[in-house]
């Protein structure tokens, strides 16, 4: 369907309608570094991490709602694997129904993580204006695209080294006929680092550093896109929900889970 | 000028993108166009709460593939195993069967673990009439619970593995249990068929402790346990496992405590050298099949071994950490092998041929050790669709899995409960 859509809509649609494009495109601009295309030149661009996020314009009202989409599925997809919500829509975490049985409990859970992120995101930052001036929606919800990179990366890691091995895998030997495309020799996929007392801290330690540098420098990209405050106070908001914030994601990453 | 990079491509690229990609996907068809291969659809748990047994599961029937492959194929066909997620749910397991029957064509499916998944297919698999190989150690085949078309002819059931742990345990660890389980069908199973047993061997269950599943912490159901209790029997499941054995050593301390009795389905590819779990040390488990290999072990437990690319401590060749689903995985290579069987004697020769191949299935009976076999000698019951054979109890000796002592097929056997030959196709 992108295929189709990408040939008949011509070249901009993937960046307008197509969501991975466009998730990774707002998540792209916290990297340290990027490519600079002017006509025919290309520039290999580098910077502090969000130095591109300062120079972007504000997000629109679709952007919003779609960024607190994007942090929204996050936290659900980490909350539906706790044995917290395993209890509150009455499931067995060790005896699962499998995901068929829980859609409707699940959809309806991952739309009030949506509505309730939305609401909170807009309820800090309109309460900051309140208090203290500034704070246009725009500009700071572009703060929040550090986070959704840091969660991405965090939420994602272990994913990444389980199932990159069978991408790795299938990449080297496409068509099962046991040739090395990738020159690789056959290899077992392995996870025995999942259940290696000396692996599991690091891994835990780098979705720690992951989710609390992403939180920290939201603050610190808030604080220069949130404009003048009269008052130093108006920041209180949106740093209690950030703390929050931070805190739900390392529980999410700590607590008992199924699956 | 147009920018033209991968995030702003071109109609004229895309197009060929697309070109090379459906002249890529046109390739296997002209690969592998030579024979007409057997095709067996595997119901593969590669997602969801069983994907750590799946990925054994994938890795097992692999090595098998190319061991049949290699000795010439089913009735000199080449074979093809077409692997698909479930994703270890029941509604997705009955769409896994019907597409790789109806869609890929596939003349049999197997490979199903779970229970309810296999619950929930086994009724789709009677409707399109395709035999249903499972490898899922569950009772609901041989109760009665299924159907003409869903067979378990690769591994015993947890009835039969629970009682034959009872006379070894009666006589060697003690009299009066305490059992402490999950409360919930598989905690049940185990509570009802072992407290019958053991009735029956002059021992005595004497407290039956249900932990609620959602339960992260156990050290208040602790003092539930009688302090006369000789043997304490253990099936805890999940992630809070480790937590369990911990909190049981910090309950003991190094007191007197009673000895010690687990399925190692607690335990299943985790490394029982695995600090916190130094606790374990001395105490007992049920075994299918040995993770740790016996020194006795039998000739083709190492040819076995080499195929899958497990070690003599039952782990991979490639990451000693990456504890294989040792007690389990076999059942995949045996079901394998007994569908070759069958399908031989039947002169199977397509899925016309379908309800002759489960009636070949039916007819079989004594299935020796051998290659076929590295579990070990089995009995296949064509009335109840489920093969029986023996169990092992290990002991945990310097952190490693040593068998102590091997049961008898009939410490294992249970009166008929079905007799699926009479039911119709």
């Amino acid at each position: 369907m992108i295929f189709v859509l990408a040939v008949l809509e011509g070249e901009g649609w993937l960046e307008k309608g197509e969501f991975l494009t466009v998730l990774f495109g707002l998540i792209a601009k916290v990297a340290p570094l990027w490519l600079e295309i002017t006509g025919p030149r290309a520039r290999l661009m580098r910077g502090w991490p969000g130095t591109q996020v300062l120079q972007m314009a504000p997000l629109t009202p679709s952007a919003v709602v779609f960024v607190s989409l994007a942090l929204a599925v996050l936290t659900f997809d980490g909350l539906m694997e706790t044995f917290w919500w395993q209890a509150l829509i009455g499931q067995n975490p060790l005896e699962p129904v499998g995901r068929s049985a829980v859609m409707v409990q699940n959809t309806v859970g991952l739309v009030a993580v949506w509505v309730t992120t939305l609401g909170l995101i807009l309820g800090a930052i309109l309460l900051g204006r309140r208090v203290g001036g500034g704070f246009a929606t725009g500009p700071v919800m572009l703060s929040f695209l550090a986070i959704a990179a840091g969660y991405h990366a965090a939420h994602y890691l272990v994913m990444l080294l389980t199932a990159g091995q069978y991408t790795i895998a299938a990449l080297n030997d496409p068509l099962f006929t046991g040739e090395s495309w990738l020159g690789l020799p056959p290899f077992y996929v392995s996870f025995g680092f999942l259940t290696d007392p000396r692996m599991m801290p690091l891994i835990y330690a780098a979705q720690f550093a992951a989710i609390l540098g992403a939180h920290l420098l939201a603050v610190v990209l808030g604080l220069k896109l949130a404009g003048q405050s009269r008052r130093a106070v108006a920041h209180l908001p949106l740093t209690v929900l950030m703390v929050g914030y931070t805190v739900l994601g390392l529980w999410l990453l700590s607590t008992a889970r199924s699956g | 000028m147009t920018k033209t990079t991968l995030l702003h491509p071109t109609r004229r690229g895309l197009l060929m993108a697309g070109g090379a990609g459906l002249l890529t996907a046109a390739l296997p068809g002209h690969v592998g166009a030579q024979a007409a291969p057997i095709k067996i659809g595997f119901q593969l748990h590669r997602t969801g709460i069983g994907a750590s047994y799946g990925r054994w599961y994938e890795r097992t029937a692999q090595a098998a593939l190319k061991a049949i492959n290699d000795g010439g194929g089913i009735a000199g066909r080449p074979v093809e195993i077409l692997f698909e997620d479930d994703a270890t749910d029941p509604k997705r397991g009955s769409e896994v069967v019907d597409k790789l029957t109806q869609s890929d064509g596939c003349d049999v499916v197997m490979g199903t673990l779970f229970s309810h998944v296999v619950i929930g297919s086994a009724p789709r698999a009677a409707e399109l009439k395709v035999p249903y190989l499972v490898c899922s150690e569950g009772y609901h085949v041989a109760s009665g619970m299924l159907n003409r078309w869903t067979l378990q002819p690769g591994i015993t059931d947890v009835r039969s593995q629970i009682q034959a742990m009872a006379p070894w345990i009666a006589a060697n660890l003690g009299k009066k249990v305490t059992m402490v389980f999950p409360d919930f069908a598989f905690g049940h199973d185990h509570r009802d068929f072992f407290t019958a047993k053991m009735a029956e061997m002059g021992g005595e269950v004497i407290a039956q402790i249900a932990i609620p599943p959602t339960e992260t912490s156990f050290t208040r159901y602790f003092p539930q346990i009688p302090a006369e209790t000789e043997v304490l029997y253990h099936v805890m499941v999940g992630p809070a496992v480790l937590t369990f054995v911990k909190e049981l050593g910090e309950f003991y301390g190094t007191g007197a405590k009673p000895q010690i009795f687990g399925f190692i389905d607690s335990l299943e590819a985790v490394d029982t050298a695995t600090p916190g779990l130094e606790f374990l040390e001395g105490t007992h488990f049920w075994e299918a099949h040995n993770r740790v290999k016996p020194a006795d072990a039998g000739e083709h437990e190492a040819a076995y071994r080499a195929a899958v690319g497990v070690d003599d401590n039952g782990a991979s060749v490639s990451d000693a950490a990456d504890v294989s689903t040792y007690s389990h995985m076999f059942s995949t290579w045996e079901t394998l092998f007994f569908l070759k069987q069958a399908m031989e004697a039947s002169g199977y020769s397509g899925p016309t041929d379908r309800q002759k191949l489960v009636e070949a299935m039916e007819a079989i009976s004594d299935l020796p050790y051998g290659v076929e076999r590295p579990q070990g000698a089995k009995v296949f019951n064509g009335k109840t669709h489920q093969v029986f054979g023996t169990q092992n109890i290990s002991q945990v000796q310097g952190g490693k899995l040593v068998r102590v002592h091997q049961t008898t097929m009939e410490d294992g056997a249970y009166a008929d409960a079905v007799d699926y030959t009479t039911m119709s196709f």
